[in-house]
């Protein structure tokens, strides 16, 4: 792995005279992605310079739990440090020939901060940050909401990167496809009759909410995805589910995984009334807390389908990873949750 | 609940990674003796999950069956040994026999089929609701109150602490 590394990173320092990669380790934890970290020492004109770098690498094709693409990834990294003040780490290379790693890869900038949300939270050692963390956080994603498509998309190559038959070009088709696509998906990943991601689906598909204007999201904004440092954010991670979409998804993703993680990020905001209120005053958007719920419904379909079809692989036995048996724990937390948004009456707790 | 997994398919997914997974990065003699030891007890749990309950009520019923057999085979015979084991058969011999647990993978299949027939049924009522019908939205109603203690049920069944491993 490290003779791949040196000859890809040359690509990103053509005149240097030598790389030497050092202190190569796996990352645990991130479930999409296989990441390693390391240092690249660049030697140039006599001088050295360090560059603290991750390897972020496809796993094995069966076992992967989101199909996307590296080279998506990487030009998305770029055009977000064009056109925005969203902290991301930069991205040096894509290298989509598997025969260097084994699957397409990307080395990306390793950015300072911690990377433990928990620990701003219950009392944990950072809590006196979480406030301004949260705000932030809040902002930084209105920011990429608000930010011209166009700049981000100028290709459309977000407009359906799974290629599943998405057409942002106006709300309502984009609505239409994405729900059609959740119900017809049910029969791809359910490995056991599931009703209540299937009425879940059904739901979403015959309640819709006002349209608003379709925006770049980026797809899995949830409390493991950024890190921070004194009280700022210091880089938005894992871009990889990104795609032109309501800006309403990232609200709902996050409101729904704060609750699996047991973060608060949304209760954390205090200005102008809380993070709906800081975020509605940045854009303009006007969500209520209905929609919200609304798009924790819709997001756990733009989510769940692909995780719940890796499940699925892994009940067939295409392969025997164990990450994917360990998801039908937030599964099964993910079902309660869409039975209490979707009201079902509740035993009383006891 | 969800039939698949089953708690033997859990089982194993532990045993395999216990193998690729932990094995390898094992460096004491003692710590690989200690994992094999846990293989064979997974493995025994694994095959005895899902007969214990059905074994458990046949042979409870088989048992009392032979408490009654016993003191009939005594008979008469004299002695307080004796009068122990009629006592026995009174007491114990005379216990209502448990109902049969049909087999796991019967269960299992019977379950299955049922909540099959809901999956069809949402697709009917969606169809009926998008039509204005609101007995359709009641009988939607009248699924979800089933389907809310089931979820809570197998949210207390299925999933252990808050938060997601790795996931810091």
């Amino acid at each position: 792995m490290e003779e791949g590394l040196k000859r890809v990173l040359h690509r990103h320092f053509p005149d240097a005279e030598s790389i030497v990669v050092e202190e190569l380790a796996v990352i645990a934890g991130g479930y999409s992605r296989e990441t390693y970290r390391f240092d690249a020492h660049v030697h140039h004109r006599g001088e050295r310079r360090v560059y603290p770098m991750i390897l972020r690498k496809d796993p094995p094709k069966a076992a992967a739990i989101l199909h996307t693409s590296r080279q998506l990834e990487h030009d998305l990294l770029q055009r977000v440090r064009r056109h925005t003040s969203i902290p991301v780490g930069d991205s040096y290379v894509v290298e989509m020939d598997s025969a260097t790693f084994g699957e397409a890869a990307m080395v990306i900038e390793r950015v300072h901060g911690s990377g433990e949300p928990s620990l701003l939270f219950n009392g944990g050692p950072n809590a006196d940050q979480a406030e301004a963390v949260a705000t932030h956080l809040c902002e930084l994603i209105a920011e990429l909401h608000m930010t011209d498509p166009k700049k981000l998309n100028p290709d459309g190559v977000f407009d359906d990167p799974r290629g599943v038959g998405m057409d942002p070009s106006r709300w309502q088709s984009y609505m239409d496809e994405a729900t059609n696509y959740y119900v017809r998906a049910y029969d791809e990943f359910a490995f056991d009759p599931m009703p209540v991601f299937k009425d879940a689906f059904l739901d979403i598909r015959r309640n819709k909410p006002r349209p608003l204007p379709i925006t770049l999201v980026h797809g899995d904004f949830n409390p493991a995805n950024f890190l921070y440092e004194s009280g700022r954010v210091t880089a938005i991670i894992d871009w990889e589910n990104s795609h032109m979409g309501d800006p309403r998804e990232d609200l709902g993703w996050m409101a729904h995984t704060d609750l699996l993680s047991a973060t608060d990020i949304m209760g954390s905001v205090k200005v102008d009334g809380g993070f709906l209120g800081h975020y509605n005053r940045i854009t303009g958007f006007n969500v209520t807390p209905e929609e919200v719920e609304y798009f924790r419904l819709f997001s756990s379909g733009n989510i769940g389908v692909p995780v719940l079809a890796a499940l699925k692989r892994r009940m067939v036995k295409e392969h025997e990873e164990l990450l994917h048996m360990y998801i039908m724990q937030p599964a099964i937390v993910s079902a309660l949750g869409l039975a209490q948004l979707l009201h079902y009456p509740m035993p009383a707790q006891g | 609940m969800f039939t698949l997994p089953t708690a033997e398919d859990l089982i194993e997914g532990v045993m395999v990674s216990l193998m690729r997974d932990i094995m390898p990065e094992l460096q004491s003699q003692k710590a690989q003796v200690a994992l094999m030891m846990m293989q064979a007890l997974l493995q025994s749990a694994r095959q005895a999950i899902p007969v214990q309950l059905q074994i458990m009520a046949a042979e409870h019923n088989e048992m009392a069956t032979a408490f009654r057999d016993m003191a009939g085979i005594i008979g008469t015979s004299a002695g307080p040994e004796a009068d122990r084991i009629r006592n026995r058969a009174k007491e114990l011999g005379s216990r209502a026999d448990l109902p049969a647990i049909p087999a796991s993978s019967e269960l299992a299949g019977a379950y299955k089929t049922l909540s099959q027939g809901l999956i069809d049924t949402l697709d009917d009522l969606d169809v009926m609701i998008r039509e204005g019908n609101t007995a359709a939205e009641e009988a939607l109603g009248r699924m979800r109150q089933h389907l809310g203690p089931r979820t809570a049920r197998e949210f207390g069944a299925y999933v252990v602490g808050v938060g997601m491993a790795g996931r810091e």
